[in-house]
């Protein structure tokens, strides 16, 4: 029995002896801020290199910064999930992965936890880093025009990291062929403020970050189809989206 | 002491002016017809709201998008489009009207929300209504069928009217009339 402990004992030495040894100063590299829907790439960096290879597990957690708040369920480790194991080998000094900045203003704060032969050696405080996730204004991704039986809907898609949007402005201007001066509406807060909200904080929208579908409806008359391109802006209170236009057919 | 305080004082005027300069001048938006108006909820006719939009320089902006909304619930009313907001562009004079109001059945106070933007600028004005009398529903059956066809053309005539001055504001032919509904939002698709 002695002899079987013994060999116990001797067969995790190295184990035990790897992680004995002094683990060189830890740290997590990460920017300060990331755009939504970015790739940012965060890494562990040793001082110096350490003689064993050490296991790299990082996790990350996300707090909210939104008007409406949520949990944005697309903040994950390009690979999936919300953790990552890395390896890091004998005297390597960096271990990089890349996550996916959501939608949803907030904070992403990345940890790791370090291990030497199945022992944890992970240093206190632990190594972490912190990414800013903006409040910013909206942005529209695509827009897409139907035809209707009395006009046209206009499904506008985007995202608002607040996740809020206040108003919407659309200007239309003529096909080539026809001349008439451009059209402004404008769908105020008063109107539109609720219909976003109402969308943000309902439980059917966690599982899209700040991403949405706004379907406006217009009603035409008979020259409808001298419409040639609709210009949209969102407003939240960071500020306007940038324009973005769609052609109607 | 003294001094801090007079650096504080310049200090403030200084962050005041530089706003003052930042901010965009505002419009005005003039309330010409409308206010304090009382519709008749028995004979569904209602005071159209008439207002004029000027610049800084007390000028008339022409082509400014001039929004009218009305409140979702309780005493309001309804556009001829079915909804409770309408826009619509200044004329030459700078003037802009929601065409086409009807009162609902609920009596009450109401404000008018009135937006006005124009190249970065906006304004807004409030237009106060009262909704006055009993609905129709106390009316004989035959009396409802003669308002039905009398107000069944007086609608055209608002629709016809409305389509000339929303598809142009100004008579070019072939600018279409473009009447916003109550927008939905959902999920990305």
């Amino acid at each position: 029995m002695r002899a079987g402990r013994a060999g116990i004992v001797l067969g995790c030495l190295p184990a035990l002896l790897a992680a004995q040894q002094s683990i060189p100063a830890a740290r997590m590299e990460c920017p300060a801020t990331a755009d939504p829907k970015q790739q940012p790439a965060v890494a562990l960096v040793l001082a110096s290199g350490h003689s064993a290879p050490l296991s790299v597990r990082l996790t990350l957690a996300f707090s909210h910064n939104a008007v409406n708040p949520a949990d944005d369920p697309a903040i994950q480790f390009s690979a999936g999930g919300r953790t990552a194991s890395l390896t890091l080998a004998a005297g390597g000094t960096r271990a990089e992965a890349a996550l996916q900045s959501g939608a949803v203003a907030g904070t992403i704060r990345v940890t790791a936890a370090l291990e030497a032969g199945g022992v944890n050696v992970t240093p206190a405080p632990a190594p972490a880093c912190a990414i800013t996730i903006p409040r910013a204004a909206p942005v529209v991704t695509d827009i897409r025009i139907e035809r209707t039986a009395t006009g046209f809907n206009l499904l506008v898609t985007g995202y608002s990291s607040p996740r809020q949007v206040l108003e919407s402005r659309y200007r239309f201007t003529p096909k080539p062929a026809y001349q008439w001066q451009p059209i402004e509406v404008v769908i105020p807060p008063e109107t539109l403020s609720a219909r976003f909200t109402d969308w943000f904080r309902g439980g059917s929208s966690a599982q899209f970050g700040s991403q949405f579908t706004m379907l406006q409806p217009f009603t035409s008359d008979q020259n409808v189809h001298t419409l040639g391109t609709v210009y949209v802006i969102l407003r939240n209170l960071e500020g306007l989206s940038k324009e973005v236009s769609a052609s109607f057919p | 002491m003294g001094s801090m305080r007079r650096v504080a004082a310049l200090l403030t005027a200084v962050l005041a002016l530089q706003a003052a300069q930042s901010t965009p001048p505002k419009l005005q938006v003039m309330v010409l017809e409308g206010d304090r108006a009382v519709n008749n909820i028995r004979q569904r006719t209602a005071r159209e709201p008439v207002v004029e939009i000027r610049d800084e320089n007390d000028r008339p902006v022409a082509g400014a998008t001039v929004t009218f909304i009305l409140p979702e619930s309780g005493p309001s009313g309804i556009f001829p489009n079915g909804s409770h907001i309408v826009s619509t562009v200044s004329d030459e004079k700078g003037q802009a009207a929601g065409l086409g109001l009807r009162p609902n059945q609920v009596a009450g106070d109401f404000q008018i929300r009135v937006t006005a933007s124009y190249q970065g600028r906006t304004g807004s004005a409030s237009i106060t209504q009262t909704n006055a009398g009993k609905p129709p529903s106390a009316i004989s059956g035959k009396l409802v069928t003669i308002l039905a066809l009398a107000g069944g053309a007086a609608a055209a005539g608002v629709l016809v009217s409305r389509s000339d001055s929303a598809s142009a504001g100004n008579g070019k032919a072939g600018r279409p009339s473009i009447i916003p509904g109550t927008p939905e939002v959902g999920g990305p698709r």
